[in-house]
């Protein structure tokens, strides 16, 4: 590594805890990180903004010892480092939560947390003295993990408290959160932002990546924008607002809230739900007997704390899991007993799931490859058994620009995509072609605030087609801001329908409202309990 | 996954093969040395018996037709997520059939030995149908039936042989009767055991490539293969991908039999594989799963096969040492690429052939739904 002289103006900023200067990193043609400098001070919370693709996931790999820069070097604490791998990056006390889960889903949360120096007795693994040390983390911290559950079985809000404990333990100076609540609701995210508060006063330099500029308002002290590998120089938050951020990022206005763009034409029914009931992976009853009713040319919100059913309804639908009692019917058609997701799709439904890594995509494919999936059956992308790779190739370009997914070309693997540009991907594919039914679930997870509002509009015109739109998501602004009507769904069943207009408060005392919010797997807990 | 970026980083792309068969010549080199070997005698050796004269590369083409068309057995199923670990059964099976078809049935050359392969294919792939749906029916792990179906088919080949087959003159050996010459595929240069069975290998490589890269069949096992869950949630009809696999997988099996016994030997002949089937692993692995790796992968090994038998010749080093070099190939190119899921996959196959032994176990597929 190319250790660059540092300044003297950077030696002499004496409060910085992290100093990264002339950061370059690129992969093959693509350049992530173009002579960046990034200097965060001790004891405050810092965002780490921009669009997706800008680089911001990779500078912060680098700053963590997981990539090392092309050039450029790192102070941490006034030292001069060098990081060969992540562990050289414990020891110098950074710890980082990934923008995509790295656990172990058959272990319990105890497990995972000491999963790489398990407390021990004489080089002898004490299992009594791992869940101790667990539990008293989950409790010093805050984060009430159920810490002897397994984690594959943990609602995705809890898996990402876990993987927050985790990074606590080698993040003692430093800790970076690679988008820690795209996965959570707006009171599990307040939750989180008290947890960070506390590590501050405590003597924490937080480092957070996010998309949501309500949150970087709500926690951050100092806000450093990225665009297209480069870095602005910091800014106070206090000095800021969002539309300012929001134009450093884009390079242009951005619209944050914006009125619904068209209006809603209910139709004929598109998906009625008839009584359904399942369980989830551990048994428990997940669905209780909910019944709904999708219309044509109609936005339905879910809204819902994550780990009460959500999930399951979206899947039921689907075809991906299959209902203890009840029917499902969709335009008319009793569709309850065609079980495999290809004769769901077959009837018109599409789905952009919740967890895009782990259904959404195949990673070591190619975006076109990605992209194809489906269409791939018909003309023009094939013909008799033959795949037509100008048509594929015309296909996945049309796609790709259409909604401006990030890549150097069709043919890169989406594993080289950053986070927010494999989310397009998804839903680039699952919007295309005849739809009747959308499911759409947190649609927007990740991607920035410019995709995010065309993402809105696809699903606004994919209403205005005439798709019944059934859009789950665990941010409540997203459900108000484009739902026709809002259903609330706590505990397997569901509360409503609410107008889109009903109050966040209103909603959120639906939802179980006070703790209960904060605690998603609690909360299916209590459920089981009342079933 | 740090491990993965570190050595990704030391042997990036293509080279890895190269580099894992490079470090494993020296590491062989080394096991040679502590056996007070003069390792540059043993390796030219080695290379003559492989390249050195037209008799050398005649083996090495004899043996190439076999292990590419393992190869191939073995790399087909890996695209699509699955382990035939049973190509030896399958092989063994066919081979017999073609042995008895050779014997029983009359016809001219241009007829019988375009049934002698296709009935062994078809033997091949029945035998692979088993385990196959099994899977796709009951979820038993595929590693676990397809590898005992192998001692079924051994053992119901060997006793049918032995009591109804037997050669009229052996007094030992179990084996049946020559096969007639119309039943022999015969040599493209003579006296040497390469038939036109080494041309067919090298055509079904090419047309795999294509099926893998142009078809929409193929696609969709290659998206089985590298996300299963993914390939569900968009319509793909894994059973049928997995069918499709593994009957081409048992056929191209079963035609290693028809070539051994109605080419090679020219007559069933009781153990007549030296392990093709795993060597297919071995292969396909150095090929990355790629049909036009296997051919390269198969001259190779092949080349490496023929050596190892001047060795063993000139030295008297028994052949098992060249498997002691096969098996460092074999982790380390496994080491290098864990992080492809159909690896993760060949590696706890190991790991379960290892210890299965006598208590059969059947083992549920996990998801693999890290990261
Ligand atoms: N391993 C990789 N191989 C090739 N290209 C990569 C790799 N990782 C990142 N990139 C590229 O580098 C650029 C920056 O990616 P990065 O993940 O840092 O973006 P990001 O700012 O975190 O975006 P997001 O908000 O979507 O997560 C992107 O163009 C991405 O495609
Ligand atoms: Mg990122």
């Amino acid at each position: 590594m190319d250790e660059r002289q540092l300044t003297p103006e950077a030696a002499s900023d004496g409060g910085a805890e992290l100093d990264m200067r002339g950061i370059t990193k690129r992969f093959g043609d693509v350049v992530a990180n173009r002579q960046v400098d990034f200097v965060v001070r001790r004891g405050e919370v810092h965002a780490l903004v921009g669009e997706n693709g800008a680089g911001k996931s990779t500078l912060m790999r680098i700053a963590a010892g997981i990539m090392r820069p092309d050039e450029g070097g790192i102070r941490v604490s006034g030292e001069t480092r060098s990081f060969a791998s992540a562990r050289d990056a414990a020891a110098a006390g950074i710890g980082m939560v990934h923008q995509h889960f790295s656990l172990v889903p058959s272990l319990t949360i105890a497990e995972n947390i000491f999963l790489a120096e398990p407390p021990n007795q004489f080089g002898v693994l004490d299992p009594k003295l791992l869940r101790r040390r667990a539990a008293e983390l989950s409790t010093r911290y805050r984060l009430d993990l159920p810490t002897d559950g397994k984690v594959g079985n943990q609602p995705v809000g809890v898996q990402q408290r876990v993987e927050i404990l985790k990074a606590l333990l080698t993040g003692r100076k430093i800790l970076i959160l690679d988008e820690p609540t795209a996965v959570l609701t707006p009171q599990e995210a307040d939750h989180l932002f008290a947890t960070l508060r506390a590590l501050r006063a405590s003597g924490h330099t937080i480092i957070l990546i996010t998309h949501k500029l309500r949150e970087v308002f709500a926690v951050a002290d100092r806000i450093t924008v990225m665009r297209d590998g480069r870095a602005f120089p910091p800014v106070a938050a206090a000095e800021s607002n969002p539309s300012e951020l929001a134009r450093m990022m884009v390079g242009r206005d951005v619209l944050l809230r914006r009125p619904n763009a068209t209006q809603a034409t209910p139709g004929p029914e598109a998906l009625r739900l008839d009584a359904v009931s399942c369980r989830n992976d551990r048994g428990a009853t997940a669905l209780d007997a909910v019944s709904l009713t999708l219309h044509a040319g109609e936005i339905l919100g879910i809204a819902g704390v994550n780990g009460n059913g959500q999930d399951e309804l979206v899947e039921v639908v689907a075809g991906l899991r299959q209902p203890s009692q009840g029917r499902i019917v969709v335009v008319g058609r009793d569709v309850t007993t065609a079980r495999s997701p290809r004769a769901r799709r077959a009837a018109g439904i599409a789905h952009i799931p919740t967890d895009r890594m782990r259904r959404g995509v195949a990673l070591p494919a190619t975006v076109a490859e990605n992209l194809m999936l489906g269409p791939h059956e018909r003309p023009p992308l094939s013909r008799g058994p033959w795949l037509q790779s100008n048509a594929v190739r015309a296909f996945a370009d049309t796609l790709i620009d259409r909604f401006g997914i990030r890549t150097p070309s069709a043919a890169a693997p989406v594993a080289a995509l950053s986070g927010g540009n494999v989310q397009k991907v998804v839903v680039a594919r699952e919007l295309t072609g005849e739809v009747t039914v959308l499911l759409a679930a947190n649609p927007t997870r990740g991607v920035d605030i410019g995709a995010a509002e065309f993402i809105h509009r696809q699903l606004e015109e994919a209403r205005a087609r005439g798709a019944g739109v059934l859009l789950v998501s665990s941010e409540l602004d997203e459900v108000r801001a484009l739902s026709d009507r809002i259903l609330v769904m706590a505990g397997g069943r569901f509360a409503g329908p609410f107008a889109p207009d009903v109050s966040e408060h209103e909603l959120g005392v639906y939802m179980g409202g006070g703790d209960r919010a904060m605690l998603g797997s609690e909360a299916g807990a209590q459920h089981d309990g009342a079933a | 996954m740090n491990r993965d970026v570190v050595i990704g980083r030391i042997l990036p792309g293509l080279a890895r093969p190269v580099a894992a068969v490079a470090i494993s010549l020296a590491a062989f080199a080394l096991v040679l040395r502590l056996s007070g070997y003069d390792v540059a005698q043993v390796y030219a050796t080695l290379l003559r018996g492989a390249v050195g004269d037209p008799a050398a590369i005649a083996s090495t083409l004899r043996w190439a037709t076999s292990l590419i068309f393992a190869g191939l057995a073995v790399a087909l199923p890996l695209r699509a997520g699955l382990f035939n670990v049973g190509v030896e059964g399958q092989l063994y099976l066919a081979g017999l059939v073609a042995a008895l078809i050779g014997l029983r049935v009359d016809l001219p050359a241009l007829a019988l030995q375009p049934l002698v392969i296709v009935a062994a294919a078809i033997v091949g792939a029945l035998w692979a149908l088993i385990p196959t749906l099994l899977l796709i029916h009951t979820r038993a792990s595929e590693i676990v039936t397809t590898l005992m179906l192998n001692y079924v088919a051994i053992g119901v080949a060997d006793y049918l042989v032995n009591n109804y087959f037997r050669a009229r003159m052996s007094a030992e050996a179990v084996m049946t009767d020559r096969v007639p010459p119309a039943a022999r595929f015969p040599s493209l240069v003579p006296p040497y055991p390469v038939s036109y069975g080494l041309i067919i290998a090298v055509a079904l490589a090419l047309l795999l490539h294509l099926f893998l890269k142009r078809t929409k069949q193929g696609y969709e096992t290659r998206m089985v293969g590298l996300n299963r869950e993914f390939a569900a949630y968009g319509g793909v009809r894994i059973g049928r991908s997995w069918l499709v696999a593994m009957l081409a997988s048992g056929a191209i099996a079963g035609l290693i039999g028809a070539f051994e016994t109605n080419g090679v030997n020219g007559r069933f002949v009781s153990q007549f594989s030296p392990g093709f089937g795993f060597d297919g692993f071995l292969i396909a692995f150095l090929a990355g799963g790629s049909p036009l790796g296997v051919i390269v992968a198969g001259l190779g090994v092949a080349a490496l096969r023929a050596g190892s038998l001047s060795v063993s010749i000139e030295f008297g080093m028994p052949r098992i040492t060249i498997a002691i070099m096969q098996g460092i190939i074999i982790l380390l190119i496994s080491a290098q690429l864990g992080r492809l899921d159909f690896v993760r996959r060949v590696v706890r196959a190991f790991r379960l052939r290892s210890v299965i032994g006598p208590s059969m176990q059947v083992v549920r597929h996990e998801h693999d739904s890290q990261s």
